[in-house]
């Protein structure tokens, strides 16, 4: 009874012959209201609308769960009711889409073309034992490219990681001895190879020896290991730059020699301290000294 | 139908539940008279009359009326 209730007004001078009409057709009215002089409304249950269809009784408006189990039960609604159900049936069961997280686009297009082709659109869920057989083959045809994959499905989303391959270039060994480029103090030691003879804050001159590929082993036997690496030092440099006085205006002369300096300065050092030595007018021209403090791999490999 | 009932009245077949401010008629056979002040109905071997304020049906089915108002006198004749 509370599923659901239409609601019928209506208009009439006869509400005890309506009522008796009524018992005989053995309809149910609930709430009988009087609206005004000779309209009344009341609910009658929605099971009981081909009643109302006998006695030619419109429908105001309807309520409750059985209305709108009705409305979908209609067509055209029925049609999308069908749909979507469908569609939640269908759609879990096969495979329509293909996710591929890497970094690597022509890759990402390859591994596309390659599982529309073993694995098509609308294809059957992969079980288990199919996903291990997809993983082994994607790794032997993808060998060169991927390190890393992984392979799962989500409803009906075929998901597939990967990391492209990186050390697949062979490296040679190097048995060099590095030295220092200049002067300077150590301040990084970056290496991964070799003999490491100085430490951090020790000053070295140009020549001095720093990675060695000799070693005194515990044996006190002498061997030879290859070499690899940087060394990091503050070297000091002095620029210097002159100019004759009737050329700059005197408003522009020090930022134009500065300018000129700091353009001259190496792009691979990074600057630590930056100083001016001396400005001033030496035998009539502009003199600008500077002194820079640079952080530089100063480990050259050794001339045999 | 599983509230407490103020009193409960049978006639032959016909049984009539009174409320405070409802009652409820079984087994009527036809309604009579119906206005906010007066509720008449046929009986198996009498008419019911009902009077009071704002009466209303609340339910009215095939062997089964609910009334609801303010109500003042039953009397059957």
């Amino acid at each position: 009874m509370k599923l659901g209730y239409d609601y019928v007004v209506i208009e009439t001078n006869e509400l005890v012959s309506f009522l008796k009409n009524v018992k005989s057709y053995h309809l149910t009215i609930l709430h009988l209201k009087q609206i005004d002089h000779q309209t009344y409304s009341f609910y009658t249950p929605i099971y009981q609308r081909y009643i109302l269809k006998k006695l030619h009784l419109s429908i105001t408006k309807s309520i409750g769960i059985l209305h709108y189990i009705c409305l979908i039960l209609n067509m055209p609604h029925i049609l999308f009711t069908l749909s979507f159900v469908m569609s939640l049936m269908i759609y879990p069961r096969y495979i329509y889409h293909y996710q591929i997280e890497g970094t690597n686009p022509a890759l990402n297009q390859q591994l596309q073309v390659y599982l529309q082709k073993h694995v098509p659109y609308f294809h059957e869920q992969l079980s288990y034992q199919e996903l291990n057989q997809l993983y082994d083959h994607i790794k032997d045809t993808f060998c060169k490219k991927i390190d890393y994959l992984n392979i799962y499905q989500n409803g009906g989303v075929v998901h597939l990681k990967y990391t492209n391959a990186i050390n697949n270039k062979k490296q040679t060994l190097d048995y060099h001895d590095y030295v220092a480029k200049s002067d300077g103090v150590i301040c990084k030691v970056d290496v991964k190879k070799g003999n490491v003879v100085v430490k951090l804050n020790q000053f070295v001159q140009k020549g001095d020896l720093l990675i060695s590929h000799l070693i005194e082993g515990t044996d006190k036997k002498t061997k030879i290991i290859p070499t690899q690496g940087e060394i990091y030092a503050y070297t000091y440099q002095n620029y210097q730059i002159t100019y004759p006085t009737e050329h700059l205006f005197k408003e522009d002369q020090f930022e134009y020699m500065l300018f000129q300096i700091r353009s001259k300065l190496p792009a691979h050092v990074k600057i630590d301290k930056e100083k001016v030595i001396y400005y001033g007018i030496m035998d009539k021209k502009i003199v600008l000294k500077m002194q820079y403090v640079f952080i530089e791999n100063i480990a050259v490999k050794e001339k045999s | 139908m599983n509230e407490y009932f103020v009193s409960y009245i049978r006639l032959g077949d016909n049984m009539l539940y009174v409320h405070k401010d409802k009652i409820i008629i079984k087994h009527y056979q036809d309604v009579i008279n119906l206005d906010k002040h007066i509720f008449e109905c046929k009986m198996n071997q009498s008419i019911m009359t009902i009077t009071g304020k704002n009466i209303e049906i609340h339910y009215y089915g095939p062997d089964e009326i609910i009334l609801h108002g303010q109500f003042q006198m039953i009397r059957f004749t």
